[in-house]
């Protein structure tokens, strides 16, 4: 009876167990391993066992860019992100209940439709030859099209509005277990509406930004997809780089080196994020 | 002029009326109890006080001034939420000392005013805590030192012990009338437990359906409820229909089946409702005969139910130690003259 209660919990996260070594675990492995194989254009990848290629992505000023582009874009997305997708909660937040579930939809819509849909439309709109440069070069406002594609701009902008959603799900989901009577507390105690939003709803939606943010950074820091379409090949991200490697100049090992790094440094952001997270919010939220 | 003085509020959402046409006055450091069932307008009524509800129509005043365009964080009134509302990423001591901040209180008099305000309530030990940390009782008292601590002109309290199981809420009780004793601060109080609306207010005001339909001292209203609702929603009551008979000297004499009985009260018409409390009757050697049906035995009294004539009658007897009637006994119910009384409809 009582070894059958203990074995319970693990029989029934078995699929799920079997599932993620079979699709996460294994092929992270295979990564792992294939990071310390050697390669020359000659000779192909060579089993054995080399840093060559951590020194190379590590110590190479190339990489260098390319990662600090990765991260950089990725905490300017996460930014913007909050300014944006915050407020946008609470705005759904105070609405009445039929508003309240249209603009949910409104916002997650974007979610339904493919990322790479979603970022051609962004070409389409803003490329030099597309609808908004040449509507304002027709009006005479611009004499050379405004540069939107290939810019880290264009890329972080396309990128917020791929992510944004996400952060608007996690602000509302935390700003939903907000009791509206804290706030007509603190309006009641002398407090303005400015004031209560500050002092009481923010703390309070803290915990659904901060979730939102580790979201919205790890995704970023890890897309594709976007940055492939608006950034093209002169603003590589780490992600593009891995892709790169591995189809382009065939060198496989250097992907999976560059690939792993990528990891361990998000694994440190997040994890890193987190204690501070627990630390300062433990007492208050379970 | 009355401290508070509300006339002819209404609040519509939509075609319903949650308030209906609510008149009220009340003294400075009175006590007035707003009792009611469930969805009868009683929050609306608060929350409008408080600002939170915008009147459809009819006026708000206190202490002579109109409330219409005072946003409610000028009010200066002093609430206590149903759910407490406390901020649960606040201190004990933040959350009693937030209203202070608002006014602008320096940091010394702050503390000085914080730690007076939780020892009003007994919490002094823990000012450090976070909401998540106190039991409901606990809660409840930094809900109410926090609306006490800013000195409000008003203090409002929607259901505040709602929550709490029986024993705790029945110190809590006394605990707070004793707190507003002490400070003589203006206070409403809602609830829908006429126990705790009769034992702490000043006055009570019973509500039905948006409407105020008795208001006055607890004992006056419990004795002369007027209506067969209020009687039967401030405590239980044995409400019998009977036909008038005959009419003298403000009593009037009825008659239920075969049985004639005299009342006090007045009715237009030919029927009338005779409300008869359970705890006036009595077991006696004359007056209506009965079988007891049921016994039962509630610690302080015994609930007898009594099938006679009239129709079955709750009896309560206090428990003095002796001999109870056992069920299937014979009885005869009595009452004196001035214990019945004609209620309307
Ligand atoms: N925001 C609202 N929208 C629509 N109807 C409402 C709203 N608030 C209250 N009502 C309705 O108004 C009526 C009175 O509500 P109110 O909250 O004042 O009742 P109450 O006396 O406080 O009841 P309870 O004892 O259950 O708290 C109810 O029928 C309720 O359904
Ligand atoms: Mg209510």
């Amino acid at each position: 009876m009582s070894d059958r209660r203990i074995l319970a919990p693990y029989a029934l996260s078995a699929p799920a167990t079997a599932v993620l070594t079979a699709f996460m675990a294994a092929p992270l492995v295979m990564v792992l391993m294939l990071s310390f194989n050697s390669f020359t254009m000659a000779t192909g990848i060579r089993p054995g066992f080399t840093w060559a290629n951590y020194a190379e992505v590590l110590g190479d000023s190339y990489f260098h860019t390319i990662f600090g582009r990765t991260f950089l874009l990725a905490a300017v997305v996460t930014a913007v992100s909050v300014l944006i997708g915050a407020p946008e909660a609470y705005i759904i937040h105070r609405m009445r209940p039929p508003w309240r579930s249209i603009f949910l939809l409104i916002v997650l819509g974007p979610l339904l439709v493919s990322v790479i849909v979603r970022t051609l439309g962004w070409a389409v709109l803003l490329g030099n030859r597309g609808m908004v440069n040449t509507l304002m070069m027709r009006l005479g406002l611009i004499e050379r099209p405004a540069e939107f594609m290939y810019t880290f701009t264009g890329m972080a902008v396309a990128l917020v509005h791929v992510l944004v959603p996400f952060m608007v799900l996690s602000v509302w989901a935390s700003l939903r277990r907000l009791d509206p009577a804290v706030e007509a507390a603190g309006l009641s105690l002398g407090a303005s509406q400015a004031t209560v939003l500050r002092r009481i709803v923010l703390p309070q939606a803290m915990p659904g930004i901060l979730s939102g943010s580790l979201i919205v950074f790890t995704l970023a820091a890890s897309a594709f997809a976007t940055p492939a379409i608006v950034g093209g090949r002169r603003l590589k991200v780490a992600a593009m780089a891995a892709y790169d490697e591995f189809l382009n100049s065939q060198n496989w090992p250097l992907g999976a080196a560059i690939v792993v790094v990528l990891l361990i440094a998000m694994v440190t952001i997040v994890l890193g994020y987190n204690r501070i997270v627990e630390r300062r919010f433990h007492q208050v939220f379970q | 002029m009355p401290f508070l003085e509300i006339q002819g509020l209404v609040k519509r959402y939509g075609s319903v009326a949650a308030v209906d046409g609510v008149d009220l006055a009340v003294e400075r450091g009175e006590f007035l109890s707003l009792l009611g069932p469930s969805g009868c307008g009683k929050s609306t009524t608060l929350l409008a006080i408080a600002g939170f509800v915008e009147p459809s129509a009819g006026s708000i005043r206190i202490d002579g001034r109109e409330m219409a365009p005072v946003k409610p964080n000028r009010r200066n009134i002093g609430i206590v939420f149903q759910s407490f509302a406390l901020f649960p990423h606040m201190t004990v001591a933040e959350n009693v000392g937030f209203g202070l901040e608002m006014r602008r209180v320096s940091a010394a008099e702050r503390g000085h005013r914080i730690a007076e305000a939780l020892a009003l309530v007994r919490l002094d030990e823990l000012a450090g805590r976070y909401p998540k940390q106190l039991s409901g009782g606990q809660q409840q008292r930094v809900a109410l030192a926090r609306a006490l601590v800013i000195r409000p002109d008003l203090l409002l309290l929607d259901e505040p012990m709602s929550s709490l199981d029986a024993k705790l809420r029945e110190e809590m009780r006394v605990e707070i009338r004793d707190i507003q004793r002490r400070v003589a601060i203006t206070t409403i109080l809602v609830t829908h437990d006429q126990a705790e609306a009769l034992l702490m207010a000043d006055r009570v005001a019973v509500m039905d359906r948006g409407r105020i339909a008795r208001i006055g001292r607890p004992y006056e209203v419990y004795e002369d409820p007027g209506s067969a609702f209020v009687s039967n929603f401030l405590g239980r009551t044995n409400l019998i229909a009977a036909t008038v008979v005959g009419r003298s000297g403000g009593r009037l004499r009825l008659r239920v089946g075969e049985v004639e009985v005299d009342a006090t009260g007045d009715v237009n018409g030919s029927t009338a409702m005779l409300s008869l409390r359970p705890e006036r009757l009595s077991f006696g050697s004359d007056g209506v005969p009965g079988k007891v049906e049921s016994c039962l035995f509630m610690g302080g009294q015994w609930l007898y139910r009594v099938a006679t004539p009239i129709g079955e009658l709750a009896v309560i007897r206090p428990n003095e130690g002796g001999a109870h009637v056992p069920e299937g006994g014979t009885v005869r119910v009595t009452w004196p003259p001035e214990a019945a009384r004609v209620v309307h409809e």
